[in-house]
């Protein structure tokens, strides 16, 4: 079974999600100052991952995001990405596709020779 | 043209009402008639020796049969006539069984007077037969079977091993069918999917089967030999020839979770899955409802078999035959409230039990109650819901559930010998080879058996009762159990409705396809080249699923091996002098077999002889071989000759639908009045309006057309036609001070005999209000004499 890594990450108003599977990095950064606090994400998301934060608080002044990811259930679909109307939201996908082994590089411009 | 006329008793079915020697003496006085004798069953051996000796002694060039429809006996008459020599097409038949004396058995002396009308009819029109020599065409020798349930698998293999090559479209992921999904199997306990496992792979395996699964036909055009039917493929998002079929790599990574189809709602399956172990073929496939698009599955598959981007793809078949074998589908048990199936977890369906005795089920075999995971010791089988209940439409039994109860309450008992089963029940039917074995085994076993229809169950903090009356004892009875199982019945498979719509099948009132007769075909759709195998006509035990799908592959077998198919020789033709190139029978014609190349020109092998054309040519150029318009307008004449009754009605239709209703009023005994005297056409299209004017011109009372139900003509849209054709016909009988209500155009299917009978009733019940035709021209003060005399003129 492939191997799923995840971690999460809080730096500034941002905060990271990380997704690391055998070919790619997925990074899920969620800039909670852009966010509006409409739960549109909330309302959409088909792992029920996110979760409206205290948002009377955030109203009156707490600094805190509105919207909080559970990281176990997040599958880094990117649903939110698309719907959210402030663009708080953003993923970017590395691929990172393991270098082939020299000995069947070898082979293969071999076989292409 | 001597011709030779015989009226036959059919023991009594015939002679039990009519009057014979009236009747024959009646045949002999009609003009051109050399022999007229009564037989007792003319089909009989010794009755076609009698037509064979005739032929010869008294040079007969022409034979009416007067007895049963032709329908029926027309191909065996045919047959004897040309043994003797004869054209088979120098024979017309007289129905004067299921149309006359099956119809109007209290009525002797008027249906003997309208069996004479009968035969005057068929005598007239057997003067103007003319030889005429079948065609043969090549037909496609490959072969659709829809629906890759048992059913479906047995026909495929039947017919692939007979050498013809066979396209088996699945609408699931995997063939199987329901069969695939349940535990052992009843009267033997043995494992389900043991039996159908190999005969799954060796489907997907055989060299003549073309396996197309996750797709759904679309469209069928063409007939008999020659059908062209499309469909689509569903995209699964999964390379079928790049996937290994590995099962959990893609579906293990997969972070979407719904109820498993396959395990009826109790276990659950990932967006990417496949459907079970045993599937065929073992490709994955991608829920396209349920899949969020995160791509995992795409990265984790070691085989880069998932394809993201795949799209749904057309295909096009062309096949000499189609075998239907769609199935069914399970009650759906909340309609049953009062059983709370869908509210409380602890009411349950077979299905599921049969899911949860698999021991490669959601529960690995154990039976466990939903509500608390714990081994249920209490438990109650309910049978007949959704069965042999009116309350839900279904007035069926359903045939299986009994001993599908039975089986699984031994299985149960087996595993759990402690476990308290009762199984409450209306009626245990048992009848099959060792079934009833099967009940006695499972009495001595001890399980209870109670003799009720569960009332309801109730839910009181987390426990079941169920509330019924004991039959036997007279109590009201109040019962708790930990698990109630609830026995569902089998319903036809609602997706099967496009199906057979695109097939024009009809359905009988339970709603299953309908076979062409009840016990002498059971395979065979109304419709030639399409047969129906398994519970797509019933509900079914597994072996008669497999007997019937080995029927219908041993019946496209026959059809199809020759490579050529004898057409009927009863094409339309046009006369060239006559075109005036209008190009309306080239709209009206379904089957495309016209094209105008200055004049039009008939494409006979094409052609189906509905006449729709003849009927619409406006130069009359275009003619049937067989039902001519010299032939209807002589059956007119002789029906209009002599006016035996009030209101005289003549009644044409069309051969498929309603001429098979008006059959089948007669097999069913439905008795009505006898004033229709019945003309059969191919389509309710081939009725000339000139047909109609002549009999009202003649004296009929009333014209009655009957064609297939709106939508379901055998010919597309025939029914259509005659439509728009009577429409402007009452336009015409308006303007000329003719009551538009003396015809009538009416729909019936082939098996509503009842509806044919109540139309014609009813139709009677309104010429009578009317009174004799022309008397609407009497009563109209305002109709001026000289007006009258351009009526006659317009009519004539």
């Amino acid at each position: 079974m492939m191997e799923i890594q995840k971690d999460m990450d809080a730096q500034g108003t941002h905060i990271l999600a990380k997704q690391k599977t055998k070919e790619r990095e997925i990074l899920l950064d969620y800039d909670y100052k852009k966010c509006a606090g409409c739960a549109i994400c909330v309302a959409l998301c088909p792992k029920n991952a996110l979760q409206e934060g205290p948002l009377q608080e955030i109203a009156k002044g707490l600094d805190a995001p509105p919207v909080l990811i559970d990281l176990d259930a997040c599958a880094f679909c990117g649903m939110c990405v698309n719907f959210c109307p402030t663009k708080a939201f953003k993923m970017t996908v590395r691929e990172q596709r393991p270098a082939p082994e020299p000995a069947e590089a070898a082979g293969s411009s071999e076989a292409q020779a | 043209m001597p011709t030779g006329v015989y009226v036959c008793h059919c023991g009594l079915n015939i002679a039990g009402v009519l009057n014979m020697d009236d009747l024959k003496s009646f045949a002999e006085k009609l003009p051109d008639v050399a022999i007229a004798r009564d037989l007792q069953f003319s089909c009989s051996d010794i009755g076609q020796e009698q037509i064979h000796k005739d032929i010869a002694e008294f040079k007969l060039d022409r034979v009416v049969v007067a007895a049963c429809s032709p329908r029926l006996h027309e191909p065996t008459f045919r047959r004897a006539i040309s043994k003797a020599g004869l054209n088979p097409y120098m024979l017309e038949m007289a129905n004067i069984r299921e149309q006359c004396s099956w119809v109007h058995m209290d009525q002797p002396a008027m249906a003997t007077e309208k069996a004479k009308d009968l035969i005057a009819m068929a005598v007239a029109k057997a003067a103007l037969l003319h030889p005429l020599e079948p065609e043969s065409i090549p037909v496609s020798k490959d072969v659709l079977v829809i629906g890759g349930g048992v059913a479906g698998i047995a026909a495929a293999l039947d017919l692939a091993d007979s050498g013809l090559h066979v396209f088996l479209v699945e609408r699931r992921p995997t063939i199987g069918g329901y069969m695939a999904l349940l535990t052992d199997v009843f009267p033997t306990n043995d494992c389900s999917i043991c039996v159908l496992g190999p005969k799954m792979s060796e489907v997907y395996n055989h060299p003549d089967i073309t396996l197309i699964t996750y797709a759904e036909v679309l469209g069928v055009e063409g007939s008999v030999g020659n059908f062209t039917v499309s469909g689509v493929r569903q995209a699964r998002y999964v390379d079928e020839k790049l996937c290994k079929g590995c099962i959990s790599e893609c579906s293990n990574v997969c972070p979407v979770e719904v109820p498993s189809e396959y395990d009826f709602g109790i276990g659950k399956r990932k967006a990417i899955y496949v459907p079970y172990p045993q599937a065929v073929p073992l490709v994955a496939c991608v829920d396209a409802k349920a899949c969020i698009g995160c791509t995992r599955c795409a990265e984790a598959c070691p085989a880069q078999a998932v394809k993201l981007d795949q799209e749904p793809q057309d295909f096009k078949l062309n096949v000499g035959a189609i075998i239907v074998a769609t199935g069914w589908q399970p009650f759906d048990a909340t309609r049953k409230e009062e059983y709370g199936f869908g509210r409380y977890r602890d009411v349950i369906t077979t299905l599921q039990m049969e899911r949860m005795l698999n021991a490669s089920g959601p529960t690995k075999g154990e039976v466990v109650r939903p509500s608390t995971g714990k081994i249920a010791e209490k438990v109650a089988f309910l049978q007949c819901v959704g069965s042999r209940d009116s309350s839900v439409g279904n007035l069926y039994c359903s045939r299986i559930c009994c001993m599908a109860s039975l089986k699984n309450a031994q299985l149960v008992k087996e595993k759990y010998p402690h476990t308290d089963i009762t199984i409450y029940y209306i009626d245990i039917r048992a009848c099959g080879e060792g079934y009833e074995e099967f009940y006695v085994r499972a009495q001595k076993l001890g399980i209870n058996f109670v003799r009720s229809r569960v009332s309801g169950i109730e839910e009181v903090e987390g426990e079941l009762f169920l509330v019924f009356e004991d039959t036997q004892t007279g109590e009201m009875k109040r019962v708790r159990h930990d698990l109630a199982v609830l026995s569902v019945g089998l319903e036809p498979d609602e997706k099967a409705d496009v199906l057979g719509n695109l097939l024009g099948l009809s359905r009988r009132p339970d709603r299953f396809f309908e076979i062409a007769h009840p016990k002498m075909r059971p395979v065979e759709a109304h419709i030639d080249g399409v047969f129906i195998a398994g519970c797509a006509s019933g509900p079914k035990e597994i072996p008669i699923s497999i007997a019937q799908g080995s029927a219908a592959a041993a019946k496209a077998v026959k059809l199809l091996h020759k490579g050529v198919l004898q057409l009927e020789p009863t094409s339309a033709y046009v006369d060239p002098e006559k075109c005036i190139k209008c190009k309306l029978c080239v709209d009206v014609c379904p089957k495309k077999a016209i094209a105008v190349k200055s004049p039009a020109y008939v494409d006979e092998a094409a052609c189906k002889g509905c006449g729709s054309c003849a009927a619409a040519c406006p130069a009359d150029a275009i003619n049937m071989r067989f039902f001519s318009d010299e032939q209807i307008i002589a059956q007119v004449r002789a029906a209009t000759a002599v006016k035996r009754e009030f209101p005289l009605i003549v009644a044409f239709l069309c051969n498929w639908c309603s001429y098979g209703a008006a059959d089948l009023a007669g097999t069913s005994r439905i008795q009505y009045p006898t004033n229709a005297r019945n003309i059969r056409v191919m389509c309710s299209a081939r009725v000339d309006p000139s047909f109609v004017l002549e009999a009202l011109r003649r004296g009929a009372d009333g014209v009655l057309i009957a064609g297939c139900r709106i939508g379901e003509c055998h010919y597309r849209d025939g029914n259509y036609q005659a439509l728009q054709r009577v429409n402007v016909l009452k336009g015409v009988l308006e303007k000329i001070g003719i009551d538009p209500g003396r015809v009538k155009i009416v729909w019936c299917a082939a098996s509503e005999g009842e509806i044919y009978a109540k139309d014609l009733r009813d139709f009677i019940g309104e010429l009578k209000g009317l009174g004799p035709i022309g008397t609407e021209l009497k009563a109209g003060k305002m109709v001026a004499k000289t007006e009258e005399k351009n009526e006659e003129d317009a009519l004539a």
